[in-house]
């Protein structure tokens, strides 16, 4: 009898003690995957800011003509002489349809392009949000609806870019995200 | 079961749950550190977007229609002008001192910045100047729930 309260009692600790080691392995996998998702994610971020200051900044040098193209929510076109060769050229960013990025577990990612003269356009981040506000010299939020009128876009003086950034895939039951936004006023547009 | 048997499963089991305690604060030091990151990211950026705006207001209140050759002619003292109580009114770089503002975000809440300015040395930026100079410093102080120290970055403006 004794012997039979051994032997059970062995298995009773044995089975938790190796439930508690496949526990433990799953959450070592989990934070494994989730801190990678993470740095992708912010490594991803860092990434994305220093390509928008590289550009938004030097929106309107050397660009004799209209500077702003075209302005909305979620794209815009620009004029700057970004290579500094002497010639304007243009550059816009804008985001792909969500149906590009079926293939990910994130029913949310979009493509985000950039667009160099009439190059074709090259995929600048994968995001979730990007966001475009404009502001004007006394920092008043230009309203979009009139930003198709070329004189209206010439009181574009800063430039709000919100940006999200999810991870593609789940970790745990949510997606790694870091959010990052900046006003950026471009010297040759004051 | 021998007294020593069940002591070495008393010992195995402990030494599991110590590997096992010190594991997840590990792990929640790592959380921590990521968000932290992030904050510092994202505050780093609001930063710069003020900065961004200063930069484009005159120097001083006295160089906003006219320039000024001499340091004394500048404003006594750093801060706001009388009929400057908005931001949006606000026209040269000294009327952002003590000026503080909020930023909200979805994931990581509200960003508290506070500015000051004052006059430095050209020479030396670090040191706060009791005269007038044509050289201020900014400085921008940044904090966040998820921050784990205040964010603080200067930049000088001449004249």
């Amino acid at each position: 009898m004794g012997s039979l309260i051994d032997i059970l009692g062995s298995f009773a600790i044995g089975g938790m003690v190796v439930l508690m080691i496949i526990a433990f392995n799953l959450k070592m996998q989990e934070d494994s995957r989730e801190t990678f998702s993470n740095q992708n994610v912010q490594g991803n971020t860092a990434s994305s800011a220093e390509v928008f200051d590289y550009y938004f900044y030097k929106i309107g040098y050397k660009a004799p003509g209209e500077k702003i193209i075209y302005a909305d929510s979620n794209s815009i076109k620009f004029a700057a002489d970004i290579n500094n060769d002497g010639t304007p050229d243009t550059t816009r960013f804008f985001l792909g349809p969500k149906s590009e990025m079926s293939n990910t577990e994130n029913p949310d990612d979009m493509k985000l392009y950039r667009q160099d003269n009439s190059a074709a356009p090259v995929l600048a981040d994968i995001v979730t949000q990007f966001n475009l506000t404009y502001y004007d010299s006394l920092n008043a939020e230009i309203n979009y609806s009139v930003l198709g009128s070329s004189s209206e876009r010439s009181k574009i003086r800063g430039i709000k870019i919100n940006l999200k950034i999810e991870s593609q895939d789940k970790s745990g039951d949510y997606f790694p995200v870091v959010e990052w936004q900046k006003l950026i006023r471009p010297k040759n547009l004051i | 079961m021998s007294a020593t048997q069940t002591l070495l499963t008393i010992g195995g089991i402990l030494l599991l749950t110590f590997l096992m305690l010190s594991y997840y604060r590990s792990s929640g030091t790592q959380t921590e550190i990521s968000i932290n990151n992030e904050a510092i990211i994202t505050g780093t950026g609001i930063a710069q977007s003020l900065f961004d705006e200063i930069q484009g207001k005159a120097f001083d209140e006295n160089t906003t229609t006219s320039s000024v050759s001499d340091p004394n002619d500048l404003s006594t003292s750093p801060g706001k002008d009388p009929g400057e109580s908005l931001r949006s009114s606000f026209d040269d770089v000294d009327d952002y001192s003590t000026y503080a503002t909020n930023d909200t975000l979805n994931k990581l809440g509200v960003f508290h910045s506070d500015i000051d300015v004052h006059y430095v040395s050209a020479s030396d930026p670090d040191v706060n100047s009791y005269t007038r100079t044509f050289a201020k410093r900014v400085d921008i102080t940044v904090t966040n729930n998820y921050l784990t120290d205040t964010l603080k970055l200067s930049q000088v403006i001449s004249y």
